[in-house]
């Protein structure tokens, strides 16, 4: 899982992160779920004196730039949401440099719940989503760091250029010709955008953990932008939403649940988007399995099948329409 | 068989693959393990396919073809150059990109011709990559991931990320 040397260097590093005094670590598994990062759990016994007191913490590791993302600016959203009031972990450290793990990491607390998704917990995160797209991001600071789009077609634009600028330096040889003309479509196909918003970039099932029936916690803020709100409902719908209900079924769900009527031709130019989204994120893997920064086999499986079918998708949604 | 005849590439990798499959993943135990090893298995089992059929060149000819067979449209575009030696990828990719740019006659050929060929060859290749889907399958099946509280999700494979 670490290495000797690993293990050492980050329980030195978080004897004195987490102010805890002396850390041993006693206990480490990697969660096989979630591609973007390597997520370890991470149990450890500290104390100076008397008896030793443990701590479960998630070790979150960057992986060489894939799926185009790095942790500086998750960890500034993570915890502009937490001191927000959203249930979002904690974070308990930040380390940039690549020396302990080989890739910058972070820690956050650990959140006793389950990844699976009920009805029950559904009915409680699709009013934290809309609550999130509430949000004051300019109050917040949130502009700060995350960059505010210009002009009424501003977020489709800076989204659809933010992911065909990920596949550009992703690429390994020959160009996609149906990426690259659905890319063009997409741009000149570009909806105004009502009110600017905190967008999720990953929402849905899968991406929230659950405690009887309560969102215990919001997860995965790597993509997180400030952008078009329906760019949040359109992935929820035909990505991780895609096997609770139908479009239909969704689209009359969350105008009960939280009033937002999804206008349809906006909400399948996002599903779009997002379609984008997944095929130029996932061929960073491709490009990080064949220069063997990460010989994982996840990260072919991404960089061929996933790749493969987010580009089909896309196809069908833009220029074979 | 005796050297120099050397045991069969193909056969190799086949038995590799029931191996890992029947052998090596049912003694894994760690979440992470049992992923990989799914997935390693999925990996050869793809790799064997790529050994047995060279699809890189017949797509590449194929394209070629194609765009021959529409040379003296893609003269009508500014700035593009098709030869022998270009790279018949590059030159669809313009082609495709002006036509959603330049909407007409050039455009209408050009994806009439060039579409159906990058879409057969697109369908093939998401084809090539089952065993993927299917080592992902072996892994769920083995439940010995999501084991805890904290790693459940219930995700599909397109949900990966």
């Amino acid at each position: 899982m670490f290495s000797d040397n690993e293990r050492q260097g980050l329980e030195e590093h978080l004897s004195t992160s987490l102010g805890l005094g002396p850390v041993n670590i006693i206990g480490v598994d990697r969660i096989a779920m979630g591609q973007s990062r390597a997520m370890y759990r991470v149990d450890i016994e500290h104390g100076v004196d008397g008896p030793k007191l443990t701590k479960r913490v998630v070790v979150r590791v960057e992986q060489w730039g894939l799926l185009g993302t790095d942790s500086k600016d998750e960890v500034a959203t993570m915890r502009t949401l937490n001191k927000a009031g959203f249930p979002v972990a904690k974070i308990l450290d930040y380390y940039t440099e690549s020396d302990i793990l080989g890739q910058p990491f972070f820690v956050m607390e650990y959140v006793d719940a389950s990844g699976i998704s009920t009805p029950e917990g559904l009915d409680d995160y699709v009013p934290i989503l809309h609550r999130l797209h509430q949000l004051d991001w300019h109050e917040c600071e949130m502009d700060s760091y995350l960059q505010v789009p210009e002009g009424s077609r501003g977020a489709a634009l800076q989204t659809v250029e933010r992911w065909y600028q990920i596949y550009k330096g992703g690429l390994v040889g020959e160009p996609s010709p149906l990426l690259e003309a659905a890319t063009e479509w997409l741009r000149r196909n570009a909806p105004e955008t009502e009110k600017l918003t905190v967008v999720h970039g990953d929402p849905g099932p899968g991406n929230y953990m659950e405690k009887d029936g309560k969102v215990a916690a919001l997860v995965d803020f790597e993509f997180t932008s400030i952008g078009d709100p329906v760019d949040d409902w359109a992935y929820l719908i035909s990505m991780r939403g895609s096997a609770s209900m139908s479009e239909d079924e969704w689209v009359a769900y969350i105008d009960d649940k939280v009033g937002v009527k999804l206008d349809r031709d906006r909400l399948n130019f996002w599903k779009a988007v997002n379609f984008l989204k997944g095929a130029c994120i996932d061929q960073t893997a491709m490009k990080i399995y064949m220069d063997q920064s990460n010989p994982a086999p996840n990260m072919l499986m991404i960089g061929t099948g996933v790749h493969l079918g987010a580009l089909k998708r896309l196809v069908e949604a833009t220029i074979a329409r | 068989m005796t050297l120099p005849v050397h045991p069969d590439i193909e056969t190799i990798l086949e038995n590799c693959v029931e191996t890992m499959r029947t052998v090596i993943l049912p003694e894994l135990e760690s979440e992470w393990g049992v992923f990989c090893g799914a997935l390693m298995t999925a990996s050869l089992a793809y790799a064997n396919e790529l050994m047995k059929n060279d699809r890189g060149t017949q797509f590449s000819e194929e394209l070629s073809d194609a765009l021959k067979s529409i040379q003296t449209t893609l003269d009508d575009i500014p700035g593009l150059e098709f030869s022998e030696d270009s790279s018949p990828y590059e030159t669809a990719t313009k082609a495709l990109v002006y036509a959603q740019a330049n909407p007409g006659p050039v455009a209408d050929e050009v994806s009439q011709v060039l579409q159906p060929v990058l879409m057969a060859q697109l369908e093939a290749e998401l084809a090539a990559t089952s065993p993927f889907m299917e080592g992902w399958g072996a892994a769920r099946a083995t439940r010995k991931i999501f084991g805890s509280a904290a790693s459940k999700k219930s995700v599909t494979f397109e949900e990966e990320d």
